[in-house]
């Protein structure tokens, strides 16, 4: 019983690291990045690390 | 009342000889107060109308070193003439160019006078005059002011450009990604409180405090103290990062890039010099070589299979202990944990999930080290400029190159922010044409499953795999670009000039930023997203469980494997799979592969997690089981060809999640993120029934 308790509770977890992953994401707009789910703001955001992204 | 023309340029440009040519005697000299450097005015009387012209002093720059130069800035930017006369010396051209850039920047009208052509013709120096002209969006008149030749079509030219309400805006020169990411912060901030704006674009007021300007902060101190600060905090955090990172500051990187800006600008076929080789600067010289129209693409090519040769053979034996240790956690919980779904969930949906992801480790470290050499020694930004002129054939703008690129035009990057490079693009058909073809390149969450497969199918020869891939990617995406240039996103092309920065050596501090940043990036998503998808994944591979009488039924008849692969089909994705197994086995995908890359569309990465987990759950002897490479070698589901057929679907189909939010945002339409879905997963799909129905017909 308290395997399957805890299973529920990291697959639930699991799903709801997800669901606020995804709210981020268009709620605050966040791109997302290659991991990046720190804000909405693009100065910030993880992606940019890649210098050079244009000329 | 007459417009006043300011006459600005190099010493020795020819300038005071030809505002003397057009003022004749009428010329007087005068002082202004303060300052104790001459500027001469005159008058030009064309016709009926007279014109006001203001011979500046004869500067290099437009930076606060010298009080000529501050006395022509501060003219410019105070006085506000109608246009500004940039003599330039056509026998030095990209020095003088420096200036005009400068000019330019100021946001001021200017027309060149391209002065002393004779002297360049003498020395083997050819201009392409519109070419120039159309480069820079600026009028250019060739003159020889000692003869007078040409100043009557340059004051014809300059009244027209006063005249003039629809001028073409210079495109802002790019400074790299970390001054224009600070430009992009510090112009807002300037804007918003007009800071100088009386008189300096925010733009320019920008440089100027990233240059450490001393008589630009001065006066924006005195006018906005708090403002001041908060800018030259700006500087500061990016002068400190571009020390650790390149060991240079923004003000050699500005110059930098305004050289590189010009030297390109003179390559697009604007200066063709003749026995001049001794002039060459060491990156020219270089350049000679490395962009050489025959020899630039063959070292382009061997460039890219060292990096993949090199990374395959460093990761190897890493790859090897981790893969070692993620089986030997396996057998831990394996011998640990009792029979259940715990066990189940621990050791196939995370062990086996996150951790087939994370063994892939050392591939991506050891690629994004060559790859932030490449970018930090400036071969990058050449590989861009060989590919500018392949981009033009096919549609895309020479700006799409470097989104291409950072997406993963080499292996190894990401389509989001290659999605929000494509910004740099001015007109929106090439740009949308651009966003629609990055996600065609190999990025850092494909690169796994493409080592994945190629390990496994192809261990021989991976390099060369590798490369092949890169070269399929490429080809697919700019086939793409073609067809949809020429249909549903038709329109005519922009001039282009790639910035060509100097040669450096990156410092091995900045390689271990860069290269670890990005690294850790990948492991982060592995702990986090993928982990979360991977135990979500597990579930709907899970359940519902088999009917218990049909489990003793197995268990009775010693199936413990077919008993393990009943259950697998018989949950939520096993469902799925084998529904969807009909139109996939054209491509020859199973229904594993099948729910693997519905698990694709969240991101990539989760191809081999699901890929692990479905075959970890399949398996019933852990131990004896292997890695997932392992696994997938040893499969009768799996051949080359199949591998084959998957690696060109994986390349083709839909950008993941988080690249579709991107490309929606930066298209301003959702229409276009389903559009790049259904399309590029229509393609894959395709693609990989050709390949593995062609490759059967031939026995492969």
């Amino acid at each position: 019983m308290a395997e399957t308790i805890l299973t529920i509770a990291i697959v639930g977890a699991a799903a709801v690291y997800l669901l606020r992953d995804l709210y981020r994401r268009f709620r605050r707009g966040s791109c997302g990045g290659c991991s990046c789910d720190k804000c909405a703001d693009e100065k910030d955001c993880e992606s940019t690390v890649y210098r050079n992204k244009a000329p | 009342m007459a417009r006043t023309f300011a006459l600005a340029g190099n010493p020795n440009s020819g300038k005071t000889t030809l505002f003397n040519a057009l003022t004749g005697a009428r010329q007087h000299v005068g002082n202004y107060p303060g300052v104790t450097v001459e500027k001469k005015t005159g008058v030009y009387r064309m016709g009926s109308r007279e014109f006001f012209l203001v011979d500046l002093p004869g500067t290099y720059s437009m930076t606060a070193y010298s009080m000529e130069e501050v006395v022509a800035r501060d003219y410019l930017a105070m006085e506000k003439p109608s246009v500004v006369v940039d003599i330039v010396d056509a026998s030095n051209l990209a020095r003088n160019l420096y200036l005009t850039l400068q000019i330019i920047e100021m946001g001021i009208p200017v027309c060149i006078a391209l002065n002393m052509v004779d002297v360049a013709e003498g020395r083997g120096i050819r201009i392409d005059i519109e070419k120039l002209s159309e480069l820079l969006g600026v009028p250019v008149v060739p003159t020889v002011a000692r003869s007078g030749k040409g100043k009557r079509e340059l004051m014809d030219a300059a009244a027209q450009l006063a005249e003039k309400t629809d001028r073409i805006s210079f495109p802002p020169i790019s400074y790299g990604d970390d001054i224009d990411a600070a430009l992009a912060e510090m112009e807002p901030l300037i804007s918003g409180k007009n800071l100088l704006s009386g008189h300096y674009p925010a733009r320019w007021v920008a440089l100027k405090y990233l240059e450490k300007d001393q008589q630009i902060v001065s006066v924006g101190d005195a006018e906005n103290p708090e403002l001041s600060s908060e800018l030259l905090r700006i500087v500061d955090r990016v002068t400190l990062h571009l020390s650790r990172t390149l060991n240079t500051d923004p003000e050699a990187m500005i110059a930098d890039h305004r050289h590189g800006f010009i030297r390109s600008l003179l390559r697009q076929g604007v200066l063709h010099v003749e026995n001049e080789s001794s002039r060459l600067y060491l990156s020219d010289r270089i350049d000679q070589v490395l962009i050489n129209r025959v020899a630039g693409p063959v070292i382009m090519a061997a460039v890219v299979l060292l990096l993949y040769h090199v990374t395959f053979a460093l990761s190897e034996i890493p790859g090897q202990w981790l893969e070692s240790g993620f089986a030997a956690l396996g057998s831990i919980a394996d011998a640990r944990m009792a029979d259940g779904m715990l066990k189940s969930l621990v050791i196939s949906g995370i062990i086996d999930g996150v951790g087939g992801v994370l063994e892939f480790v050392p591939i991506i470290l050891f690629m994004f080290v060559g790859i932030t050499i490449l970018e930090d020694s400036g071969y990058l930004a050449r590989v861009a400029f060989m590919l500018d002129r392949v981009f033009r054939v096919f549609g895309l703008h020479g700006s799409s190159v470097m989104p291409f690129i950072v997406s993963g035009g080499i292996a190894g990057g990401c389509a989001v922010p290659g999605v929000m490079a494509a910004r740099t693009l001015k007109s929106p058909k090439e740009r949308l044409a651009t966003l629609l073809t990055v996600p065609f390149m190999n990025c850092g969450a494909k690169l796994p499953v493409f080592a994945l497969l190629i390990g496994a199918f192809f261990a021989a020869y991976k390099a060369w795999m590798m490369f092949a891939v890169t070269i399929i990617s490429w080809a697919g995406a700019l086939i793409v670009a073609w067809v949809l240039r020429h249909t549903i996103i038709r329109g005519e092309p922009m001039p282009f000039i790639m910035e060509l920065p100097p040669y450096r050596l990156p410092t091995v501090r900045g390689v271990i930023i860069h290269a670890g940043e990005r690294t850790w990036q990948y492991i982060r998503k592995a702990g986090t997203v993928i982990l979360a998808i991977s135990i979500l994944l597990w579930a709907l591979m899970s359940f519902p469980t088999l009917p218990d009488h049909q489990v003793e039924a197995y268990q009775q008849a010693g199936m413990e494997a077919e008993l393990a692969r009943a259950e697998l089909e018989h949950s939520v994705a096993g469902r799925i799979g084998t529904t969807l197994e009909p139109a996939t086995r054209l491509a020859g995908f199973d229904w594993r592969t099948n729910i693997a890359l519905l698990g694709g569309f969240a991101a990539k990465e989760v191809i081999i997690s699901t890929l692990g987990t479905a075959y970890s759950l399949g398996e019933v002897d852990v131990e004896e089981a292997g890695g997932l490479s392992t696994r997938l070698a040893s499969s009768d589901d799996w051949r080359p060809l199949t591998a084959f057929s998957l690696i060109i679907f994986v390349m083709f189909y839909s950008p993941c999640f988080v690249a579709m939010v991107c490309i929606a945002r930066e298209a301003g339409s959702w229409k276009w993120a389903f559009f790049s879905m259904g399309f590029n997963t229509v393609l894959a799909i395709v693609l990989a029934v050709m390949v593995f129905q062609a490759g059967t017909l031939l026995g492969l």
